[in-house]
């Protein structure tokens, strides 16, 4: 009875619900389960085993169920051929009598459920978000997969709360997770937060685990939340948030503004180094742009505006330096760089910049200019010759004092490589130099060099060269100051050649005075020796003797000093008597006078002078020269040769020279060289020899500033060579 | 009183300076003899043939540096050279009326000088040459 109402009752249950027997043949239904699992056989008895829709691990579970009469019901969520999940209830039926009389089979479609689930997993993994639970009341702690995975533990790994504490990072991080983890359980209060664990592998890892809590009664009975790896996020986020904060000191250090202004709305934004730079109070700062506005100096505004605007319509970055009065007045100059950000439309939203005070750098700059400046001016005014010089040796720029040493224009020299301009054999010694430099083994250096000057000459110069480096110490370029000092050297030049002829006169006073001394106290001490002689002798014989010795010398001494005068006037006054004669007329003239004693020797003379040679000469002087020269050649003649004498004359620029040949005795001009042109030297045994003639001649010959040299060999011949100064 | 010294040479090219130095010595009775030469060749040739005929050499000689032909330079020069046997016992005076310092220098070379005299000779040179040589003969 209360079966049949029973199982009438079964038939308008919600639920898919079936009962079989023991021969599993369906008993009683509801109209849920033929819902679920339509009967297609159209028959009233059917066995629950035929069907196609139920699972056949469900089949064999209520076989195994019947066969061993049990009593304990399954369940079991399995899924059908359709891919339909079904939560199976087997539950046993008893008879009126107690006896095992089937089951009662309940089949619930789960299959949203369960994809919910399926899902809610495949979310955690892709999120790497693991889920946990602590069941208070049981004090067991649950995790799932991916839970397992940021703790790098296997997947038995059955945690307990102490052990998920234990994970956490001794000290701060273990610390903070006990105390939010009992303070929640307390309060029931959620809780958010990062801290690092060591993993099971000892790896270190940021994690960010969330609790809630359930409260039943006024007491916490479940704490569960998710647990989250951050690390690499976190990472980054520190290393940002160094950053920023490094950013923050280095624009607070380097007095930086940061600034940021919104187009649209003209809002305003300033880090703290703004107020700084612009001297305002944070608290006076409005956060609109006509702030900045007021600070700007009236003759910049203008142009700040545009410019900004310019940025805007452009979407350009923005640089641009300008001038702001102080609240005291001061002016300071800033510059502002700043990029524009473009919104995903393209269009221009914001300007993000920086201000910086550049006063003292345009002061510096200014100072910088003007040194500048002047060194570009005294390299331009200076006297002594500057170049700077590149390091291929080419002029990089040379001042007008160089350009007017060497002849050439600033254009030309620019033009002209170094070596063209430098005499070929110094130009070793700069190379050697400039190659040191280039070694660095040397930073300067002084040299005296030649220089070619536009027109051929040659400059004298003092050449000093310096090394110029770059900031990054290498070698840069040269500085060269060039002296010229060829005035100087041919001023030298003529004060050694004056010296030369003063310490030739002096030589020459100094052998005169010799001379003097000489020839006079030999004199002098014969005369006085005679004197002494004669005033003491009695032999009358004797007597007579020693008069005409005395009368002997005293004759000599006159002569002597006769001598002596001739030459004091050859040497001094010469140079206003000399005139132009002719060469050819005064040897043609000598020769006549003496052209008794030629014949009478039977010389020949071949005189092959041009004939039109005129010299400054002393018309009285030359005379006396050549008629020495004619006399000595007939003098010394060669007793086994007639005498020939060869006359000949050469003319170099200023000068003409007279080469007078014969083909006499000779002299030995190894033994009377030196002496020939003294005064009382005579180097042959003859009696007509009284050595004055050549001393004479020689003297004769250099008042009127020529010269006289002698070539000779003994038994050949003699040349005398003369030069005159051409008229 | 026979003169010490037997023999000198007297080389100059002054005649009257010749003759006052000879009535000097002859005065001071400083020489048996004296043999005169114009210039140093005749002197140097005298010297070569007294040596090679055996004849007694000068003990003494004055030599005068400027003179023709052969100077006083050449002279020692020559002499210098010159295989005579005994030439360093004679001694040579050289003579000069020159004060020049580098002449006197120059002379300083020429370790066969003896002494150096400017000319006039006087009778303190004469004495002072004697007594050098007594010395000598006695040591």
């Amino acid at each position: 009875m209360s079966i049949l109402s029973s199982l009438n009752y079964l038939q308008d249950l919600p639920i898919a619900i079936t009962v079989i027997d023991l021969n599993f043949k369906i008993k009683n239904q509801s109209s849920a389960w033929l819902k679920e699992f339509p009967n297609d056989f159209n028959s009233s008895s059917i066995s629950f085993l035929e069907y196609h829709s139920i699972p056949q691990q469900v089949k064999v579970e209520v076989l195994k169920m019947t066969e061993s009469q049990q009593i304990t019901p399954i369940e079991l969520e399995v899924k059908n051929h359709l891919n339909s999940w079904y939560r199976w209830k087997l539950s046993p039926s008893f008879s009126s009598e107690n006896n095992f009389s089937g089951i009662i089979i309940i089949a619930k479609n789960i299959t949203e459920e369960r994809r919910e689930r399926e899902l809610l997993k495949k979310a955690e993994q892709v999120a790497q978000i693991g889920a946990w639970e602590l069941d208070l009341i049981s004090n067991k702690l649950f995790w799932t997969d991916i839970t397992r995975i940021i703790h790098e533990v296997p997947e038995d790994y059955t945690p307990t709360l102490e052990k998920g504490i234990n994970f956490y990072k001794a000290g701060h991080h273990r610390e903070t997770i006990t105390a939010i983890v009992s303070d929640s359980i307390a309060t029931g209060d959620t809780w958010d937060t990062e801290l690092i664990i060591i993993t099971a592998n000892n790896t270190e890892k940021w994690v960010r685990a969330r609790g809630e809590t359930e409260i039943i009664d006024g007491k916490c009975v479940r704490v569960y939340g998710t647990f989250q790896d951050i690390h690499e996020q976190k990472l980054k986020d520190i290393a940002y948030t160094r950053l920023a904060e490094r950013l923050k000191i280095a624009t607070k250090t380097a007095k930086i503004g940061i600034w940021e202004y919104n187009y649209t709305n003209k809002n305003l934004f300033w880090s703290d180094e703004m107020f700084d730079l612009y001297k305002i109070q944070k608290a006076d700062f409005d956060g609109h742009k006509s702030f900045w506005d007021q600070s700007l100096h009236p003759e910049d505004r203008e142009f700040c505006m545009q410019k900004v605007k310019e940025a805007f319509e452009l979407k350009k970055d923005l640089e641009v330096e300008f001038r702001i009065i102080l609240p005291n007045g001061k002016i300071r100059n800033i510059k502002s760089v700043a990029y524009t950000e473009v919104d995903i439309f393209g269009d221009a939203k914001k300007l993000v910049g920086a201000n910086w005070d550049v006063t003292e750098l345009i002061y510096t700059q200014l100072q910088l200019t003007k040194s500048e400046e002047s060194m570009q001016q005294a390299f331009e005014n200076s006297s002594v010759g500057m170049a700077l010089i590149g390091l291929e040796g080419n002029w990089i720029d040379v001042n007008s004092s160089l350009c007017t040493s060497v002849g050439y224009s600033r254009e030309e020299m620019i033009q002209k490589k170094i070596i063209e301009v430098t005499h070929p054999h110094d130009w070793t010694k700069d190379s050697h130099f400039i190659k040191k430099m280039h070694e660095g083994k040397l930073t300067n250096y002084t040299i005296e060099k030649r220089f070619f000057h536009k027109d051929g000459t040659i400059v004298n110069a003092l050449l000093t060269v310096t090394t110029v480096h770059k900031v990054n110490g290498k070698l840069s370029h040269f500085i060269a100051q060039v002296i010229d000092v060829t005035a100087m050297i041919a001023s030298e030049n003529k004060t050694k050649s004056l010296l030369e002829i003063t310490k030739h006169q002096n030589e020459s006073l100094l052998n005169f005075a010799h001379i003097v001394s000489h020839n006079l106290r030999s004199h002098s001490t014969n005369l006085s020796m005679l004197t002494n002689f004669l005033k003491e002798e009695t032999d009358n014989g004797e007597k007579v003797n020693l008069e005409r010795m005395l009368s002997d010398a005293s004759e000599s001494l006159s002569e002597t000093v006769h001598h002596l005068n001739e030459v004091v006037h050859i040497t001094t006054n010469t140079q206003e008597n000399l005139s132009n004669v002719n060469l050819f007329d005064s040897i043609k003239r000598v020769e006549k006078n003496i052209l008794a004693l030629l014949k009478e020797k039977n010389a020949s003379c071949n005189i092959l002078v041009e004939k039109d040679v005129i010299i400054k000469a002393v018309p009285a002087y030359l005379d006396s020269i050549l008629l020495n020269l004619f006399t000595n050649s007939v003098k010394y003649s060669s007793q086994e040769r007639n005498l020939e004498i060869h006359i000949k004359n050469k003319i170099t620029n200023n000068q003409v020279t007279l080469h007078f040949s014969d083909n006499g005795q000779g002299i030995d001009l190894k033994r009377h060289g030196e002496k020939l042109f003294g005064m009382y030297k005579t180097f042959h045994n003859h009696k007509d020899a009284k050595g004055i003639g050549l001393f004479i001649t020689k003297n004769q010959v250099e008042a009127m500033n020529g010269s006289i040299t002698v070539h000779s060999t003994v038994n050949k011949g003699t040349t005398f060579v003369l030069t005159f100064e051409k008229a | 009183m026979n003169p010490f010294i037997k023999k000198i040479y007297f080389v100059d090219d002054d005649p009257i300076f010749v003759f006052i130095s000879k009535k000097l010595m002859k005065e001071e009775k400083f020489t048996e003899s004296i043999a005169e030469f114009e210039h140093g060749k005749q002197a140097i040739e005298a010297l070569i043939e007294c040596d090679q005929q055996n004849e007694l050499l000068p003990t003494v000689i004055f030599l005068d540096l400027s003179m023709p032909v052969m100077s006083g330079w050449e002279f020692l020069d020559s002499f210098q050279a010159a295989p005579i046997e005994n030439k360093e016992q004679i001694k040579i005076i050289v003579m000069s009326s020159s004060i020049n310092p580098l002449e006197i220098d120059m002379i300083k070379n020429y370790p066969v000088v003896h002494d150096y005299i400017v000319k006039p000779i006087t009778p303190a040179d004469l004495n002072k040459i004697k007594v050098c040589l007594v010395n000598e003969s006695q040591a």
